[in-house]
């Protein structure tokens, strides 16, 4: 079972005189977990965002199961499949932990049960899943809470969350791990499994590797721009391309 | 009731309705300074279709209100293009546009006004009123509400989310105008005269007031907003002159206690904490 569901196809994107992503070509395999690193700065946020339809890319195109997605304006491709988290927080402050995750399922709705009550409503099936699964990710102690009184670690859980109830096949996280202690990212990691058991595909950004190791099956590594590996983990380390982007080469 | 009370129930469900009208506005990050324009559109549609067209109540109130949702609508697509404080004067120019209209028209009375023929009583307004207030609070209860609350933090991600930002932004705008052009509606029925005059920028200062001092992020934001205003300086007669110095400095010390207003969630959240023993989310 190795079909593709998200394909890079030639991406490039420039930014003024900066090329910040030159040529990108890359493929991600339906239900694995596969991690993007590379130095900051190299562009694997800017990819992210030319996926997600924040950038719209100067060539090239991002393919995901069938359809062609640059053809998709932003807000139409999570309904196509695919949801994110972002890598500085953006939860909406001023809604309450529930209705940032609520929020996460608004592609699933149509407009009839768009203008259906929440609160006064006996039964409202989108509020059971979105309490059921806080409760599931043991987060529910915070539901009814504004987001912003909140610990960093409970926020960047909430954040993938509110991604995952899109129910997306694909569930691109930035930096998930970053600014967690080990404790938290070690939860992330049974977290993330979990969700990868569920039979979602992982495309994440991080820079911490032992994280990445444990967790991701493919790797690819960007740098200034440019793809410089793709394979599994061991293979990574043999890389002389990759080792002189992060060691630095002789000459 | 006597003519006093019956008096200040109209103004105050006058200011109720016209305080939702910038709230739906406010709740999706949009500040309206242009409320007096929408609320003279509404006022003056009144008094034509109920004057020349005979129109009865019922219907002039519902065409008021299309006919102040129809000029947002239009004027929607190039003032949401401007964010913040030019938002702010944009819809402030619109309101000095409205009225430079009227004050030149001939048919609308030019600035001598007009006299409206049909009449309302307070208990229809107040009617109305209560009818607008729980479409607020149905409105902010559903997956639309939250969208508008998400576009109004954060419009960007709201949109990655699957939200239509700009239709709810214009959505919002369009219903706020229209609400508005209820609430001139009713005050051209209720006082049975209109003039530019009194649409002036003092009016739409007090109502974005209403919302701002009220709360924007509940429903009930406009209400307590509105009532506040509109009962506290009734209350402070008794001190005559100095009632609106003494309701000056009320305001400046709310500003300073409650910057994001009266109503707030966190507040909301701690009174159902008490009285339900858990919170309502």
């Amino acid at each position: 079972m190795s079909d593709t569901i998200l394909k890079i196809s030639n991406v490039s994107k420039s930014f003024g005189g900066v090329k910040v992503l030159e040529n990108v070509t890359f493929e991600v395999e339906k239900g694995n977990r596969h991690a993007l690193i590379g130095p900051n700065g190299a562009g694997k946020t800017t990819l992210f965002n030319v996926i997600s339809g924040i950038h719209e890319p100067d060539e090239g195109r991002v393919f995901f199961e069938e359809n062609d997605l640059t053809q998709f304006p932003s807000r139409k491709r999570i309904e196509k499949g695919l949801s994110r988290s972002f890598q500085n927080i953006r939860l909406m402050p001023h809604l309450s932990v529930l209705e940032n995750v609520m929020l996460g399922q608004y592609s699933r709705f149509g407009i009839a049960d768009l203008l259906k009550p929440l609160n006064f409503s006996i039964e409202s099936t989108g509020k059971i899943e979105a309490t059921e699964t806080l409760k599931r990710f043991r987060i529910d102690l915070y539901e009814g809470r504004t987001v912003s009184s909140l610990p960093y670690g409970v926020r960047k859980k909430i954040e993938v969350v509110r991604a995952l109830m899109a129910k997306p096949r694909l569930l691109m996280l930035d930096e998930p791990a970053a600014g967690l202690n080990t404790e938290e990212t070690d939860e992330l990691r049974k977290f993330l499994n979990e969700v990868s058991d569920s039979g979602i595909t992982l495309l994440l950004v991080d820079h911490d590797m032992p994280f990445v190791n444990s967790l991701c099956q493919q790797v690819s590594v960007m740098n200034f721009g440019q793809l410089i590996y793709n394979g599994n983990v061991p293979g990574l380390r043999k890389d002389k391309k990759v080792l002189d982007a992060y060691l630095g080469s002789d000459d | 009731m006597t003519g006093y009370m019956s008096g200040v129930l109209a103004i105050l469900g006058i200011n109720i309705i016209f305080a939702y009208s910038i709230y739906i506005t406010a709740a999706t990050g949009q500040l309206n300074l242009g409320g007096a324009g929408f609320q003279a559109i509404g006022a003056y549609a009144s008094a034509i279709l109920s004057n020349e067209m005979g129109f009865p109540i019922g219907l002039t109130l519902i065409f008021a209100s299309i006919f102040g949702g129809l000029i947002s609508f239009l004027i929607a697509f190039p003032i949401l293009r401007t964010k913040g404080v030019y938002m702010v004067l944009a819809t402030f120019a619109i309101a000095e546009i409205v009225a430079g209209v009227i004050l030149n028209s001939d048919y609308l009375g030019g600035p001598t006004g007009i006299v409206v023929n049909d009449y309302i009583e307070t208990e229809l307004i107040l009617i109305v009123a209560v009818t607008v207030v729980l479409f607020g609070f149905y409105l902010m209860s559903t997956r639309i509400g939250l969208a508008m609350r998400a576009v109004h933090d954060d419009d960007a991600v709201a949109n990655l989310m699957g939200v239509n930002t700009r239709a709810i932004q214009i959505g919002a705008f369009t219903l706020g105008g229209a609400i508005a052009g209820l609430s001139g509606g009713l005050y051209a029925l209720y006082f049975g005269f209109v003039e530019a005059q009194y649409f002036n920028a003092n009016i739409s200062i007090f109502v974005l007031l209403f919302v701002l001092i009220g709360g924007t992020q509940t429903a009930w934001g406009p209400l307590i907003g509105a009532s506040f205003f509109t009962l506290i300086p009734e209350a402070l007669r008794i001190g005559d002159d100095w009632r609106f110095f003494i309701f000056g400095i009320i305001i400046v010390g709310m500003m300073i206690v409650r910057p994001e207003g009266i109503v707030t969630r966190d507040a909301l959240d701690r009174v159902w904490f008490k009285i339900l023993g858990k919170t309502n989310v």
